[in-house]
Protein backbone atom coordinates (compact mmCIF):
# COMPACT_ATOMS: atom_id res chain seq x y z
CA UNK A 1 0.00 0.00 0.00
CA UNK A 2 2.85 2.35 1.27
CA UNK A 3 4.61 1.32 -2.39
CA UNK A 4 1.74 2.45 -4.23
CA UNK A 5 0.93 5.87 -2.56
CA UNK A 6 4.70 6.63 -3.03
CA UNK A 7 4.40 5.82 -6.49
CA UNK A 8 1.43 7.61 -6.92
CA UNK A 9 3.21 10.76 -5.22
CA UNK A 10 6.07 10.26 -7.44
CA UNK A 11 4.07 10.11 -10.01
CA UNK A 12 2.27 13.16 -9.15
CA UNK A 13 5.93 15.23 -9.28
CA UNK A 14 7.16 13.53 -12.15
CA UNK A 15 4.44 14.48 -14.24
CA UNK A 16 4.48 18.31 -12.86
CA UNK A 17 8.53 18.38 -13.71
CA UNK A 18 7.81 17.01 -16.58
CA UNK A 19 5.14 18.94 -17.53
CA UNK A 20 7.45 22.02 -17.08
CA UNK A 21 9.98 20.71 -18.87
CA UNK A 22 7.65 19.77 -21.79
CA UNK A 23 6.29 23.67 -22.14
CA UNK A 24 10.34 25.05 -22.09
CA UNK A 25 10.69 22.05 -25.03
CA UNK A 26 7.87 23.51 -26.92
CA UNK A 27 8.51 24.59 -30.57
CA UNK A 28 6.94 27.94 -31.65
CA UNK A 29 5.87 28.65 -34.67
CA UNK A 30 4.59 32.28 -35.79
CA UNK A 31 1.61 32.32 -38.06
CA UNK A 32 1.61 35.96 -39.65
CA UNK A 33 -1.27 37.00 -42.30
CA UNK A 34 -3.72 40.13 -42.42
CA UNK A 35 -6.68 39.69 -40.25
CA UNK A 36 -7.76 43.42 -41.55
CA UNK A 37 -8.04 45.81 -44.25
CA UNK A 38 -8.39 44.74 -47.95
CA UNK A 39 -6.46 41.16 -47.74
CA UNK A 40 -8.46 40.13 -44.33
CA UNK A 41 -10.46 37.87 -45.99
CA UNK A 42 -6.90 35.60 -47.51
CA UNK A 43 -5.60 36.08 -43.82
CA UNK A 44 -8.32 34.28 -41.92
CA UNK A 45 -8.87 31.11 -44.44
CA UNK A 46 -4.57 31.29 -44.11
CA UNK A 47 -4.57 31.33 -40.48
CA UNK A 48 -7.41 28.86 -39.68
CA UNK A 49 -4.85 26.17 -42.16
CA UNK A 50 -2.49 26.78 -40.48
CA UNK A 51 -4.01 26.41 -36.94
CA UNK A 52 -5.48 23.21 -37.96
CA UNK A 53 -2.50 21.71 -38.90
CA UNK A 54 -0.74 22.34 -35.64
CA UNK A 55 -3.31 21.12 -33.75
CA UNK A 56 -3.62 17.70 -36.06
CA UNK A 57 0.01 17.96 -35.05
CA UNK A 58 -0.23 18.10 -31.51
CA UNK A 59 -3.06 15.09 -31.61
CA UNK A 60 -0.44 12.97 -33.10
CA UNK A 61 2.29 13.54 -30.61
CA UNK A 62 4.07 16.71 -30.98
CA UNK A 63 7.10 16.53 -33.78
CA UNK A 64 10.26 15.24 -32.90
CA UNK A 65 11.48 13.66 -29.39
CA UNK A 66 12.28 15.74 -26.73
CA UNK A 67 9.16 16.70 -25.03
CA UNK A 68 8.19 14.95 -21.67
CA UNK A 69 11.81 13.50 -20.60
CA UNK A 70 12.48 12.18 -24.61
CA UNK A 71 9.35 10.11 -24.03
CA UNK A 72 7.19 11.80 -26.54
CA UNK A 73 7.39 14.36 -29.08
CA UNK A 74 7.55 18.02 -28.81
CA UNK A 75 4.35 19.81 -28.41
CA UNK A 76 3.59 22.98 -31.03
CA UNK A 77 2.93 26.36 -29.81
CA UNK A 78 1.31 29.01 -32.63
CA UNK A 79 2.13 32.29 -32.28
CA UNK A 80 -0.86 34.17 -34.22
CA UNK A 81 -3.08 36.44 -33.79
CA UNK A 82 -6.08 34.07 -33.18
CA UNK A 83 -4.31 31.30 -32.36
CA UNK A 84 -4.85 29.67 -28.65
CA UNK A 85 -3.73 27.08 -26.85
CA UNK A 86 -6.95 25.90 -27.26
CA UNK A 87 -7.25 25.71 -30.98
CA UNK A 88 -4.05 24.25 -31.66
CA UNK A 89 -4.52 21.21 -29.13
CA UNK A 90 -1.66 22.58 -27.11
CA UNK A 91 -3.06 21.95 -23.55
CA UNK A 92 -4.03 18.78 -24.99
CA UNK A 93 -0.76 17.76 -25.84
CA UNK A 94 0.89 18.55 -22.43
CA UNK A 95 -2.10 16.41 -20.44
CA UNK A 96 -1.34 13.81 -22.36
CA UNK A 97 2.70 13.88 -22.05
CA UNK A 98 2.15 14.41 -18.13
CA UNK A 99 -0.39 11.38 -18.69
CA UNK A 100 2.15 9.25 -19.86
CA UNK A 101 4.86 10.39 -17.51
CA UNK A 102 2.59 10.24 -14.51
CA UNK A 103 1.08 5.94 -15.86
CA UNK A 104 4.81 5.36 -16.16
CA UNK A 105 5.82 6.33 -12.80
CA UNK A 106 2.88 5.28 -11.55
CA UNK A 107 3.15 1.40 -12.69
CA UNK A 108 7.07 1.24 -12.17
CA UNK A 109 6.47 2.16 -8.50
CA UNK A 110 3.81 -0.67 -7.99
CA UNK A 111 5.81 -3.62 -9.57
CA UNK A 112 9.39 -3.08 -7.74
CA UNK B 1 9.16 30.93 -43.47
CA UNK B 2 6.79 28.97 -45.66
CA UNK B 3 3.90 31.24 -47.58
CA UNK B 4 0.59 30.02 -48.35
CA UNK B 5 -0.40 33.64 -50.08
CA UNK B 6 2.23 35.89 -51.31
CA UNK B 7 2.40 36.04 -55.06
CA UNK B 8 4.82 38.55 -55.84
CA UNK B 9 7.73 37.16 -57.42
CA UNK B 10 10.19 39.51 -55.51
CA UNK B 11 9.48 37.03 -52.16
CA UNK B 12 11.40 34.15 -53.29
CA UNK B 13 13.38 35.95 -55.63
CA UNK B 14 15.04 38.45 -53.42
CA UNK B 15 13.78 36.57 -50.21
CA UNK B 16 16.63 35.06 -48.97
CA UNK B 17 17.53 30.83 -48.75
CA UNK B 18 14.68 30.86 -45.67
CA UNK B 19 11.81 31.63 -48.21
CA UNK B 20 9.50 29.21 -49.40
CA UNK B 21 5.92 29.21 -50.79
CA UNK B 22 3.60 26.76 -51.33
CA UNK B 23 1.51 29.04 -54.28
CA UNK B 24 2.60 30.12 -57.51
CA UNK B 25 3.80 33.64 -58.74
CA UNK B 26 2.57 36.43 -60.04
CA UNK B 27 4.82 36.50 -62.92
CA UNK B 28 2.71 33.20 -63.78
CA UNK B 29 -0.73 33.99 -63.05
CA UNK B 30 -0.07 36.94 -64.87
CA UNK B 31 1.57 35.34 -68.01
CA UNK B 32 -1.62 33.21 -67.88
CA UNK B 33 -4.11 35.96 -68.01
CA UNK B 34 -2.70 37.74 -70.41
CA UNK B 35 -2.31 35.03 -73.11
CA UNK B 36 -6.02 34.58 -71.57
CA UNK B 37 -7.41 37.97 -73.01
CA UNK B 38 -5.04 37.93 -75.89
CA UNK B 39 -6.85 34.26 -76.91
CA UNK B 40 -10.34 35.57 -76.72
CA UNK B 41 -10.65 39.14 -76.59
CA UNK B 42 -7.86 40.06 -78.75
CA UNK B 43 -10.52 42.43 -80.66
CA UNK B 44 -12.30 43.82 -77.56
CA UNK B 45 -11.25 47.06 -75.70
CA UNK B 46 -9.22 46.12 -73.00
CA UNK B 47 -8.60 48.39 -70.40
CA UNK B 48 -6.06 47.23 -67.25
CA UNK B 49 -6.27 48.63 -63.87
CA UNK B 50 -4.45 48.65 -60.70
CA UNK B 51 -4.29 49.75 -57.13
CA UNK B 52 -0.64 51.13 -57.24
CA UNK B 53 -0.10 48.83 -54.57
CA UNK B 54 2.36 45.93 -54.79
CA UNK B 55 0.54 43.16 -55.41
CA UNK B 56 -2.06 44.90 -57.69
CA UNK B 57 0.30 46.78 -59.67
CA UNK B 58 2.60 43.81 -60.40
CA UNK B 59 -0.36 41.33 -61.38
CA UNK B 60 -1.59 44.59 -64.03
CA UNK B 61 2.07 45.28 -65.13
CA UNK B 62 2.57 40.73 -65.59
CA UNK B 63 -0.59 40.94 -67.56
CA UNK B 64 -0.12 43.56 -69.63
CA UNK B 65 3.27 42.48 -70.36
CA UNK B 66 2.22 39.20 -72.11
CA UNK B 67 -0.69 40.81 -73.69
CA UNK B 68 1.73 43.01 -75.38
CA UNK B 69 4.01 40.46 -75.99
CA UNK B 70 1.06 38.64 -78.01
CA UNK B 71 0.76 41.88 -80.17
CA UNK B 72 -2.23 43.00 -78.42
CA UNK B 73 -2.42 46.31 -76.97
CA UNK B 74 -4.72 47.49 -73.93
CA UNK B 75 -6.87 50.63 -74.89
CA UNK B 76 -6.05 52.12 -70.90
CA UNK B 77 -3.51 51.17 -67.96
CA UNK B 78 -4.58 53.11 -64.90
CA UNK B 79 -4.72 52.69 -61.37
CA UNK B 80 -7.53 53.71 -58.91
CA UNK B 81 -7.02 54.78 -55.36
CA UNK B 82 -8.04 52.10 -52.57
CA UNK B 83 -11.29 52.08 -50.28
CA UNK B 84 -12.73 54.80 -52.20
CA UNK B 85 -17.03 54.66 -52.28
CA UNK B 86 -17.60 55.87 -55.61
CA UNK B 87 -15.08 55.15 -58.76
CA UNK B 88 -17.13 57.57 -60.84
CA UNK B 89 -14.17 59.08 -62.64
CA UNK B 90 -12.49 55.67 -63.67
CA UNK B 91 -15.99 54.54 -64.81
CA UNK B 92 -16.41 57.46 -66.62
CA UNK B 93 -12.70 56.42 -68.41
CA UNK B 94 -13.81 53.27 -69.20
CA UNK B 95 -17.07 54.23 -70.66
CA UNK B 96 -15.61 56.86 -72.58
CA UNK B 97 -13.09 54.23 -74.20
CA UNK B 98 -16.22 51.61 -74.88
CA UNK B 99 -14.22 49.11 -72.87
CA UNK B 100 -15.16 45.62 -73.32
CA UNK B 101 -13.16 43.66 -70.93
CA UNK B 102 -11.40 45.27 -67.71
CA UNK B 103 -8.44 43.17 -66.18
CA UNK B 104 -7.73 44.82 -62.86
CA UNK B 105 -5.06 44.08 -60.13
CA UNK B 106 -6.17 44.64 -56.74
CA UNK B 107 -8.32 43.40 -54.01
CA UNK B 108 -12.10 42.28 -53.91
CA UNK B 109 -13.55 45.27 -52.11
CA UNK B 110 -12.53 47.81 -54.20
CA UNK B 111 -12.87 45.60 -57.44
CA UNK B 112 -16.10 44.77 -56.82
CA UNK B 113 -17.45 48.19 -55.88
CA UNK B 114 -15.69 48.92 -59.34
CA UNK B 115 -17.62 46.47 -60.96
CA UNK B 116 -20.56 47.29 -59.57
CA UNK B 117 -20.78 50.99 -60.95
CA UNK B 118 -18.57 49.95 -64.05
CA UNK B 119 -21.91 47.88 -65.68
CA UNK B 120 -24.35 50.62 -64.81
CA UNK B 121 -22.35 52.26 -67.83
CA UNK B 122 -21.17 49.20 -69.49
CA UNK B 123 -23.52 46.40 -68.53
CA UNK B 124 -21.72 43.77 -71.31
CA UNK B 125 -18.47 44.62 -69.37
CA UNK B 126 -16.65 41.12 -68.68
CA UNK B 127 -14.58 41.41 -65.66
CA UNK B 128 -10.83 38.92 -65.23
CA UNK B 129 -8.79 39.82 -62.04
CA UNK B 130 -6.19 37.37 -59.49
CA UNK B 131 -5.72 35.37 -56.76
CA UNK B 132 -7.64 37.93 -53.91
CA UNK B 133 -10.69 37.21 -55.33
CA UNK B 134 -10.84 33.95 -54.41
CA UNK B 135 -14.42 34.33 -51.53
CA UNK B 136 -18.09 34.10 -52.43
CA UNK B 137 -17.76 37.70 -49.97
CA UNK B 138 -17.10 39.45 -53.86
CA UNK B 139 -20.68 38.41 -54.58
CA UNK B 140 -21.69 40.27 -51.75
CA UNK B 141 -19.86 43.16 -53.00
CA UNK B 142 -20.52 43.18 -56.30
CA UNK B 143 -24.07 42.46 -56.23
CA UNK B 144 -25.60 41.03 -59.50
CA UNK B 145 -22.62 42.65 -61.72
CA UNK B 146 -20.61 40.06 -60.10
CA UNK B 147 -21.81 36.91 -61.95
CA UNK B 148 -19.18 36.06 -64.81
CA UNK B 149 -16.55 37.73 -63.22
CA UNK B 150 -13.21 35.30 -64.09
CA UNK B 151 -10.30 35.16 -61.65
CA UNK B 152 -6.95 32.97 -61.51
CA UNK B 153 -6.41 30.78 -58.12
CA UNK B 154 -4.74 27.68 -57.43
CA UNK B 155 -5.94 24.62 -57.79
CA UNK B 156 -9.51 24.16 -55.72
CA UNK B 157 -7.77 21.52 -53.26
CA UNK B 158 -10.58 20.66 -51.30
CA UNK B 159 -11.29 18.38 -54.46
CA UNK B 160 -8.13 16.04 -54.07
CA UNK B 161 -8.34 12.83 -52.23
CA UNK B 162 -5.57 13.63 -49.78
CA UNK B 163 -7.52 16.47 -48.22
CA UNK B 164 -10.89 15.02 -47.66
CA UNK B 165 -10.18 14.07 -44.26
CA UNK B 166 -9.01 17.64 -43.05
CA UNK B 167 -11.74 19.36 -45.39
CA UNK B 168 -14.03 16.86 -43.43
CA UNK B 169 -12.41 18.21 -40.33
CA UNK B 170 -12.27 21.74 -40.57
CA UNK B 171 -16.01 21.60 -41.49
CA UNK B 172 -17.20 20.05 -38.54
CA UNK B 173 -15.14 20.76 -35.70
CA UNK B 174 -14.62 24.59 -37.01
CA UNK B 175 -17.88 25.28 -38.84
CA UNK B 176 -15.62 26.99 -41.30
CA UNK B 177 -15.57 26.23 -45.33
CA UNK B 178 -11.66 25.48 -46.28
CA UNK B 179 -11.66 27.26 -49.26
CA UNK B 180 -9.46 29.46 -51.08
CA UNK B 181 -5.65 29.66 -48.94
CA UNK B 182 -7.32 27.56 -46.28
CA UNK B 183 -5.61 24.08 -47.59
CA UNK B 184 -2.77 26.08 -48.55
CA UNK B 185 -2.05 27.45 -45.08
CA UNK B 186 -2.54 23.82 -43.94
CA UNK B 187 -0.10 22.56 -46.31
CA UNK B 188 2.41 24.63 -45.43
CA UNK B 189 2.59 23.97 -41.67
CA UNK B 190 2.49 20.36 -42.91
CA UNK B 191 5.42 20.58 -45.49
CA UNK B 192 7.45 22.41 -42.73
CA UNK B 193 6.79 19.70 -40.24
CA UNK B 194 8.13 16.88 -42.61
CA UNK B 195 10.89 18.89 -43.23
CA UNK B 196 11.90 19.09 -39.20
CA UNK B 197 10.85 15.44 -39.05
CA UNK B 198 13.19 14.03 -42.14
CA UNK B 199 15.64 16.50 -41.09
CA UNK B 200 15.72 15.41 -37.65
CA UNK B 201 16.29 18.73 -36.14
CA UNK B 202 14.77 21.89 -35.64
CA UNK B 203 18.22 24.07 -37.15
CA UNK B 204 17.51 26.51 -39.70
CA UNK B 205 20.36 24.87 -42.38
CA UNK B 206 19.10 21.26 -41.62
CA UNK B 207 15.54 21.82 -42.61
CA UNK B 208 16.10 24.83 -45.38
CA UNK B 209 18.32 22.01 -47.12
CA UNK B 210 15.89 19.30 -46.57
CA UNK B 211 12.26 21.61 -48.02
CA UNK B 212 14.86 22.17 -50.93
CA UNK B 213 15.81 18.93 -51.44
CA UNK B 214 13.22 16.47 -50.59
CA UNK B 215 9.31 15.53 -51.24
CA UNK B 216 6.48 16.35 -48.67
CA UNK B 217 2.62 14.76 -48.93
CA UNK B 218 0.47 17.51 -47.89
CA UNK B 219 -3.16 17.93 -48.13
CA UNK B 220 -2.00 20.04 -51.61
CA UNK B 221 -0.22 17.22 -52.87
CA UNK B 222 3.19 15.74 -53.25
CA UNK B 223 4.92 19.11 -53.33
CA UNK B 224 8.34 20.11 -52.83
CA UNK B 225 10.85 23.68 -53.96
CA UNK B 226 13.33 24.61 -56.64
CA UNK B 227 16.30 26.20 -55.11
CA UNK B 228 14.25 29.96 -54.84
CA UNK B 229 11.92 28.60 -52.69
CA UNK B 230 9.29 28.29 -55.47
CA UNK B 231 6.59 25.55 -54.93
CA UNK B 232 7.45 22.28 -57.34
CA UNK B 233 4.81 19.56 -58.09
CA UNK B 234 1.41 21.51 -58.61
CA UNK B 235 0.01 23.57 -61.16
CA UNK B 236 -0.23 26.89 -60.22
CA UNK B 237 -3.08 28.90 -61.56
CA UNK B 238 -6.26 28.05 -62.93
CA UNK B 239 -9.07 30.02 -64.21
CA UNK B 240 -12.54 30.34 -61.85
CA UNK B 241 -15.90 32.02 -63.06
CA UNK B 242 -18.67 33.67 -60.17
CA UNK B 243 -22.55 32.26 -60.65
CA UNK B 244 -24.80 33.46 -58.48
CA UNK B 245 -23.95 32.77 -55.44
CA UNK B 246 -20.77 31.04 -55.23
CA UNK B 247 -17.43 31.06 -57.74
CA UNK B 248 -16.32 27.26 -59.44
CA UNK B 249 -14.04 26.10 -61.76
CA UNK B 250 -14.53 27.74 -65.23
CA UNK B 251 -14.80 25.27 -68.56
Amino acid sequence: MKTTIFGTLVGVFMSIVCGIAAAQAEIKVGIADSLSGADANAGEQTEMGALKAIAHLNDKGGLLRGGCRHFSGRCVRAAASQGSSTATGERWCYFRCRARLFWLFACRQQHL
Amino acid sequence: MISPGSTNPKVTDEGGANVFRVIGRDDQQGTIAGDYLADNHSKGNIAIIHDGEAYGLGLAEFTKRQLNKRGVTEVIFDSYKQDQADYKSLVGKLANKKIDVLYAGGYLNDIGIIIRQAKKALPNLRLFSGDTLVSPEFLFVAGEAGEGTYFTFGPDMRLKQEAAEVVAAIRNEDDFEPEGYTLYGYGAVQAWAQAVKQAGSLKPEAVINTLKTGSFDTVIGKTGFDEKGDVTGMSTFVWYVFGKEDYSLAK
